[in-house]
């Protein structure tokens, strides 16, 4: 089996195969045919891009409103008197600061933690073959048909035991049921993809198994360690239910309990406060994201085209 | 890689990082956990050991040790020692410290400065920063809210409570859920006589807040009263008279008919007569209103349900009624909806809190009815004019807490009337619970005379009221009834079968509550003559 | 997937790596499953907890009787079938089109997946805004800009469902279409001009050649997708509240409602565990139809 070595470096420019190949970058011949091809993409691109965006524009024009103009008419995206009260009131008399520390907190240490433990345990399932391992990644899979509803309350109990209610170690270790699966799945993947060859080669010139694994093996998988600990961040920086209930001060509750309590049927709805909440949540999450962007397609497909 | 290390060494070095890691993670979380365990005795330990504590609060922490007199305690021994004569005395003879004034109640508490008070909120009206700020100048003693989703209040709490994690002093509760909570919360009947509770005049609508078999476990702290708000310009166009609004809902409904749909402003809008609040979560309370006046009530003193009577029936049904001169998206209108049409001068009748009124009359960016709205207490049905009382927040002192006095002061403090006016001139939407307050110049000044609610608010509770029931099941009775009721709304299921519906899911709830064995308590009925 | 095999001594290290996993899971995946398993069993209140009694099959008796089950589980139902079919299709429809190897293309693909970092809390609550019958931006294109009918979105039962179905699309389309875009970059260049050569056309090759080589990773894609609508909550929580009546409640809403309001605990452990054994059914199922079509590429 040819080596793919070229797999673990960034998304270099390939041509694509479901494009034409008189359409694509660089060749001169059938200009004008290009010309009507490539605008009636663009023209797709465009619907879809304003199908995505013009949400997101309008969770950010409404962090800028004032309360009156939350229901104008017409709607305005960019509202017609900029304020900043949302984010004020939302980080004065709310403390949103203080929500968002414990959600940096929770979903470092969680994404950490689930990398950790999940990146030891996919080896395993990926290298080694012993009895019970299809068993025991099939039971991980199955962990992730549950509705969290379902185990929130044995959680809480066991939770509770232990003495970890409203800690940032419980949240941390509850999370693990959301981000674990994903994180073994994933990666399961990538040590799939990294031909054994390697590490043997490695460990004929000497070193042991783990030192296998760490020179070798690790900055080959970098990119996909990468993308998993993207996907495994932001599942838990969204995460709103198990903090719901696992959570009860403001030592402890993230970010999505906070847009939570702006929500009032009765003396109304904060929307400024919520968008705010919700943009300056966002802006951590797309940068690093659109960072890692090339890695993050490279990464997630890594094990599942293969599979 | 052309190194010789002897293969058990690389490994163990691995080994040991990774447990390294661990522990220092673990660690890091244990030691989080300890620190929050170890805070609160040494703040308590901190107090400034000045006076004694009444003899009738329990479990106050080391203040008892009545040590060496401090310095801080020298500089309030003068009235620290007549409060707290006054206390110890109290518990003799039973006439109670008066607490009238905010400055009476921040005296009271200096004593315990240096604590810190853990207090749970409703999320959306924490109370005013100014307000906790001059709290903690005042005593010393430091209070940290903790805000619940307003959805999310039964359920929180709730947890909280049967996880005995002991996180709060004080908590915002609703007056619906005191059934449930009140095993973990501290009778104040003790407290309330040693401070004199009953010298505060509480508005008559709230009296029953935080009432539970025979204790009193809450301090009213925001009292929602509903009211009818309507268009008296555009009653006189349609041949009413504004002083004298329609008294009873079929009157109502006559004039919305006479409104819909006419160009009352001259504008070439259509009006719309009557804006009802149909969205699921929490529709209830607008059936309720009905349900007073048209004589009905939850249950027969056997907890069998009587929400599906003739009388639950046909209040439903006039409620959808509504629906005909309401708005086209009637079905998901929600609170905020109902003010900003009626401040947008689209409708011509609401049922709404009494806050209302202040943004009706006072909020001139937004408000188009200044000067052309009345307010009156809900019409009278078929059952004559009995409201009905929404409940609204109470501040009840938890169990677990270790400083029930400190955290009782606190409460009073929130709720009394200085505090009240300040929140509610600053637009809060907390209401004031206190005739006082609604006396107080400062509140007239902000909120009116005569336009505006607060006359209204002193009326409505003096007569019959229909209260809710304050049972621990109440929220998944309450849930059953929203979902059904939105349903009929929507037209997906007839009023009669709807609340035929609800009774029999109330009557399983109940089952399974055990309110039908023998020997159970009775329904206090609340619809007799 | 188990390609790569190493030498069978794998047996204690391979479980000494995977211990970690095991402690941590085995004390917070598999005592709740069990419990909650045994949860279905109990009369459970937390409201009541000196009432807590073993009720045998008391809960499933109650559940073929319960008619908003029932509307639950056809609504779960109604979400898989139509959000995932669709989201799939225009999912891979805009892989496609961000395929090509444009100027721009590379900040339009990073600009695609941004939904998907959105909170579906928010989410929910900003389409709540943006649905609005009478001030919502998309009955205002409706009426203004297209000249068509304002939708009563939130108001009616069918109009939430599709308010419902579009805001899905919004978030899952992403998501789809991220892995098919990878999918199609590790696609044989050489394949597709070869049988541009033979003179196929492009349905043809779309048909005959890209589907086929997708399958992998569609597979992926509709199970994971599949698995998720039936667990949806995040977003009609904040969206509709599972009204208007019952029109948008699913079965984990339903859960959510029986658990943490009425707090019975035991009823709620049940209808979950109904979920999961449908969720795994249909997976199954699902993934048996899957394997069968590559079998044919």
């Amino acid at each position: 089996m040819a080596l793919k070595l070229q797999e673990a470096r960034p998304q270099e420019i390939r041509p694509s195969a479901t494009v034409p190949k008189e359409n694509r970058l660089g060749l001169t011949r059938g200009r004008w045919k290009r010309f009507g091809y490539n605008s009636l993409v663009y023209l797709g691109v465009l619907f879809f891009m304003a199908w995505t965006l013009i949400p997101l524009l309008w969770l950010i024009g409404t962090a800028f409103k004032l309360p009156r103009d939350y229901t104008a008419d017409p709607p305005q995206i960019i509202p017609s008197e900029i304020s900043f009260d949302g984010f004020t009131n939302a980080f004065g008399n709310f403390n949103a600061g203080n929500y968002l520390l414990n959600s940096i907190l929770i979903t470092a240490g969680s994404t950490v933690l689930a990398i950790v433990i999940g990146l030891l345990a996919s080896y395993s399932f990926s290298r080694f073959k012993f009895r019970g391992s299809r068993a025991a990644s099939l039971g991980l899979l199955a962990l992730r048909m549950f509705p969290v509803v379902v185990l929130a309350i044995p959680l809480f109990i066991i939770l509770k035991t232990l003495g970890l209610l409203n800690t940032l170690v419980g949240i941390i270790l509850a999370m693990q049921l959301i981000q674990l699966p994903y994180v073994v799945w994933m990666m399961k993947g990538f040590f799939d993809d990294l031909p054994i060859e390697l590490e043997e080669a490695g460990q004929v010139d000497g070193c042991t198994r783990l030192g296998a694994f760490r020179r070798i093996v690790l900055p080959l998988m970098a990119p996909g360690i990468v993308a998993t600990s993207t996907f495994a961040a932001v599942l838990a920086w969204n995460e709103f239910f198990l903090p719901l209930l696992l959570t009860q001060t403001d030592k402890t509750q993230p970010v999505p309990l906070l847009v939570a309590s702006f929500v009032d049927p009765a003396k109304g709805t904060l929307w400024a406060e919520i968008s705010a909440v919700s943009v300056v949540s966002i802006l951590p999450v797309l940068a690093f994201s659109l960072m890692m962007q090339r890695f993050l397609v490279r990464g997630l497909t890594g094990g599942a085209v293969k599979g | 890689m052309r190194e010789r290390k002897p293969a058990s060494f690389s490994r163990r070095r691995f080994l040991k990082g990774v447990a390294v890691a661990g522990v220092a993670i673990g660690g890091t979380g244990i030691l989080a956990a300890c620190g929050d365990a170890t805070a609160t005795p040494a703040t308590t330990n901190t107090t400034s050991a000045a006076a004694t504590t009444a003899a009738a609060t329990t479990a106050a922490p080391a203040t008892t040790a009545a040590g060496a007199a401090t310095t801080a305690a020298a500089a309030t021994t003068a009235s620290s020692a007549a409060t707290t004569a006054a206390a110890t005395t109290a518990a003799a003879t039973g006439t109670g410290t008066s607490l009238k004034t905010k400055a009476a109640i921040l005296d009271a508490a200096k004593k315990y400065s240096g604590s810190k008070l853990v207090l749970s909120v409703v999320g959306t009206s924490p109370p005013l920063k100014a307000v906790i700020d001059e709290w903690t100048k005042a005593t010393g003693v430091s209070l940290e809210t903790t805000a619940i989703p307003p959805n999310e209040i039964f359920e929180k709490l709730t947890l909280n409570f049967t996880s005995d994690a002991g996180n709060f002093d004080l908590v915002s509760v609703t007056s619906s859920n005191f059934g449930a909570f009140a095993p973990y919360l501290t009778d104040l009947t003790q407290l309330n006589t040693t401070y004199n509770f009953d010298e505060v005049q509480l508005v008559n609508m709230f009296k029953w807040y935080g009432k539970y078999n025979g204790g009193s476990y809450g301090i009213p702290y925001d009292g929602d009263q509903y009211m009818l708000f309507y268009r008296t310009d555009w009653l006189k166009k349609v041949g009413g008279d504004p002083a004298n609004p329609p008294a009873t809902w079929d009157d109502v409904f006559a004039i919305a008919q006479k409104m819909h749909n006419q160009d009352l402003d001259g504008n070439g809008t259509k009006a719309i007569g009557f804006a009802p609040r149909m969205s699921r979560v929490g529709t209830w309370q607008f059936f309720a209103t009905k349900l007073a006046s048209f004589g009905g009530d939850w249950f027969d003193e056997n907890w069998q349900p009587a929400i599906n009577s003739a009388a639950g029936v046909a209040a439903l049904e006039y409620a959808a009624k509504l629906k005909s001169v309401g708005p086209a998206n009637s079905v998901s209108i929600g609170f905020a909806d109902l003010d900003k049409m009626f401040l947008a001068g689209q409708v011509g009748f609401i049922e709404q809190f009494s806050t209302t009124a202040t943004k009706a009359q006072f909020d001139k960016t937004n408000s188009k009815v200044i000067d052309k709205f009345g307010v009156m207490k809900l019409p009278a049905g078929p059952g004559g004019s009995r409201q009905y009382s929404p409940g609204g927040v109470s501040l009840a002192v938890t169990k677990s807490t270790k400083q029930q006095e400190l955290a009782y002061l606190c409460a009073r403090y929130l709720a009394c009337e200085e505090t009240a006016v300040t929140q509610a001139v600053a637009g809060t939407g907390v209401e004031p619970t206190m005739v006082t307050a609604y006396n107080n110049p400062d509140f007239q000044a902000k909120w009116g005379d005569g336009k505006t609610s607060w006359k209204v608010a002193m009326d409505e509770g003096s007569g019959k009221i229909l209260k809710q029931i304050p049972i621990p099941e109440f929220a998944a009775l309450q849930e059953a009834l929203d979902l059904k009721l939105s349903e009929a709304y929507s037209g997906q299921t007839k009023p009669k079968d709807a609340l035929d519906s609800v009774a029999n899911s109330w009557k399983q709830i109940l089952d399974k509550a055990g309110y039908y064995a023998a020997g159970h308590a009775k329904y206090e009925v609340q619809n007799k003559s | 997937m188990f390609k790569l095999r190493y030498r069978p001594d794998g047996g204690l290290t391979g479980w000494l790596f995977l211990t970690p996993l095991i402690v941590v899971l085995a004390v917070l995946a598999l005592i709740p499953v069990l419990y909650a398993l045994g949860l279905s069993f109990f009369d459970y209140n937390v409201l009541r907890p000196q009432q807590n009694k073993f009720s045998g099959l008391a809960n499933f008796n109650a559940m073929l009787q319960d008619e908003r089950f029932r509307t639950a589980l056809f609504n779960s139902f109604r979400y898989v079938v139509v959000c995932v079919p669709l989201s799939v299709v225009l999912g891979v429809l805009a892989a496609l089109l961000l395929d090509h190897e444009l100027p721009g293309m590379r900040i339009f693909r990073a600009l695609a997946i941004t939904p998907m970092m959105v909170m579906p809390l928010v989410v929910g609550l900003n389409f709540r805004m943006l649905f609005d019958y009478q001030d919502g931006l998309i009955n205002w294109l409706l009426s203004r800009v297209l000249w068509f009918e304002r939708v009563h979105w939130l108001d009616s039962p069918d109009g939430a469902f599709g308010a419902t179905v579009i805001m899905e699309l919004w978030c899952t389309i992403p998501f789809v279409m991220m892995l098919t875009l990878a999918g199609l970059k590790n696609l044989p260049v050489e394949v597709f001009d070869a049988a541009k050569v033979d003179g196929a056309g492009k349905f043809q090759m779309f048909f005959r050649l890209t589907l086929p080589l997708l399958m992998p990773v569609l597979t992926v894609v509709i199970l994971l997708r599949t698995l998720t609508t039936f667990k949806l909550f995040d977003q009609i929580y904040s969206l509709t509240e599972g009204g208007p009546g019952s029109a948008t409640e699913t079965i984990s809403y339903y859960a959510y409602v029986l658990g943490f309001k009425r707090f019975d605990m035991g009823y709620a452990a049940l209808i979950s565990y109904v979920l999961v054994f449908i969720i795994a059914v249909v997976c199954l199922v699902l993934l048996k139809i899957l394997q069968a079509e590559r079998k044919q590429a």
